[in-house]
């Protein structure tokens, strides 16, 4: 698992903001949608945004560590802003916010994926 | 030679260190110091690429480092310059290798599997041109097994694929259909980043 701090900090602030803008994004273009429409268009609109802002990202954090994570975070944050923005009005202030929490779980659990994975993988012992 | 792959690797030389530089390096630097502390013998490098690994090379090796792509290796001329202990860069294609066969002790790759056009006929190459019992030492990104990452990889590889690399292939099976008895393969990042360390067996001599 990764333990510098660069990389935790790094890891942190990008999967927030891809949270953040995927949320902003998605309140502003989903209000008044259809909830299941808003849902999928916003998981796909969060996706896409989440993969833009990877590429940046990945030139300091690394693009493999960034990306997948990123795109998981922009597409649960615009998924849930799309559900939100379909059942009343969104500010995107609060998409912000929420999108960047989702953001910020959805890093720990690649994290603990991440730990689960180093655990079972066969270690070189010569 | 494989012109279409060649083309595609010169047209990246230019962009590569930028897009592959400093955040992936960082982030890779002490899995790739540690796989390549294991350089004994003649040693073969496919693709050496622009030359970022040999940073983490240790010194007094006999290494012969490949490429397809002379975009790739005008780059990493310098970097090859520096390294202190014998490193030949060559040009040439990975299936198409001239060596007699069981001619290297070992052999190397960093992110290059997921880029050659026939994996398994290239790995089939490395196998002949490993002695019996050689090691196969790769550090190497991989599609996932999981989802979401699995979706993710998918939805990536056509369009990746164009520019580079591709981002779902299963390179630890095609270690094994190329005829190599996989000896361990180690997480360095979810199960899409690993090191893969494998043995070409005793009647490696045939193709």
């Amino acid at each position: 698992m990764e333990r510098r701090v660069y990389f935790v900090l790094g890891d942190l602030l990008c999967n927030a903001a891809a949270g953040a803008v995927a949320g902003v994004v998605v309140a502003l273009v989903a209000g008044g949608w259809p909830p299941a429409l808003g849902m999928v268009a916003g998981m796909a609109a969060g996706g896409v945004a989440a993969m833009l802002l990877a590429p940046v990202a990945g030139l300091l954090f690394g693009v493999l560590e960034v990306m997948l994570p990123m795109m998981v975070s922009g597409m649960a944050a615009g998924m849930l802003a799309g559900m939100s923005a379909s059942s009343g009005t969104l500010q995107a202030g609060a998409a912000a916010a929420r999108g960047a929490v989702v953001g910020v779980l959805v890093l720990a659990a690649t994290y603990l994926m991440n730990a689960y994975f180093q655990r079972r993988g066969s270690k070189w012992t010569y | 030679m494989d012109v279409l792959t060649r083309q595609k690797w010169d047209r990246a030389a230019g962009s590569y260190d930028l897009m592959n530089g400093y955040g992936q390096e960082l982030r890779w630097a002490p899995s790739k110091r540690r796989l390549f502390d294991r350089m004994r013998g003649r040693i073969i490098f496919a693709s050496i690429g622009t030359g970022q690994d040999i940073q983490f090379f240790p010194p007094d090796r006999d290494i012969t480092g490949i490429d397809i792509s002379a975009g790739m290796l005008e780059r990493a001329r310098p970097r090859a310059a520096g390294y202190p202990g014998r490193l030949e860069l060559r040009q040439i294609d990975v299936h198409e290798l001239d060596y007699p066969d069981g001619w290297f002790d070992q052999a190397f790759t960093a992110c290059t599997f997921c880029s050659v056009p026939r994996p398994v006929d290239g790995l089939r190459m490395l196998r002949r041109v490993l002695r019996p019992g050689g090691e196969l030492f790769m550090f190497e990104h991989t599609g996932s097994r999981y989802f979401p990452f699995n979706l993710m990889l998918n939805l990536m590889t056509p369009l990746s694929r164009r520019f580079g690399p591709e981002m779902n292939r299963d390179t630890v099976a095609n270690v094994a259909r190329a005829g190599f008895e996989v000896a361990a393969v180690e997480p360095v990042y979810l199960d899409v980043v690993k090191m893969i360390r494998a043995l070409a067996p005793a009647a490696s001599g045939s193709r």
